[in-house]
């Protein structure tokens, strides 16, 4: 026979999990999350550049290297769509944009992609967070959302 | 007051108050960080 103490940590462990869960299905599916994709490497992902697919859907394609990104500055309207990808050109260097739930990993050799949708105007600073050297704090760029507002 | 000398009508509150302490401590880390990032979507 369980002790009844240990039975009722199983049921308040089991609860909680199904809580988290729960929780996390939830922001993937009502509040529609992005889950950070890897794509496979192609050298075209080595070219950066910037996509207008319609009024309000772009693609960027970011490189990352000692020590900048580039684009370095990115100018869309408020309500853009925007998918990332990011490679890196020499070692792994990280790609946060502040105050959005964005946070990927350049690495040689591979691609992440990921999408994030800017509905208020501002401009959103890009960081390194990931120690890539001796000018890893000054690696930035911005991505300008229609500011000042129009 | 005395502590009971009874294994039988042992009841470990201090630890489960604790560990209860613990849950709630966990909980509002956990969500503290998931409602950040809901918005930040």
């Amino acid at each position: 026979m369980i002790d009844k103490f240990e039975r009722n940590v199983i049921i308040a462990a089991l609860l909680l999990s199904g809580l988290f869960i729960f929780s996390l299905f939830y922001a993937l599916g009502a509040r529609k999350a992005d889950v950070t994709e890897c794509l496979p490497y192609d050298k075209s992902y080595e070219t950066a550049r910037v996509n207008q697919i319609d009024k309000t859907t772009y693609q960027i394609f970011y490189v990352a290297r000692m020590w900048s990104f580039e684009p370095a500055i990115t100018y869309i309207p408020v309500g853009s769509e925007v998918d990332l990808f990011l490679t890196s050109q020499d070692v792994v260097h990280g790609f946060d944009i502040y105050n959005k739930n964005v946070n990927l990993m350049g690495v040689p050799g591979g691609v992440a992609k990921t999408t994030v949708r800017f509905d208020q105007p501002g401009v959103y600073k890009v960081v390194c967070h990931e120690f890539c050297g001796t000018g890893h704090q000054n690696m930035q760029a911005e991505i300008i959302v229609n500011y000042p507002k129009k | 007051m005395q502590a009971s000398n009874n294994p039988e009508k042992f009841v470990p509150r201090g630890a489960i108050a604790f560990f209860a302490l613990l849950v709630v401590l966990g909980l509002i880390i956990w969500f503290g960080i998931y409602f950040l990032m809901l918005s930040r979507i």
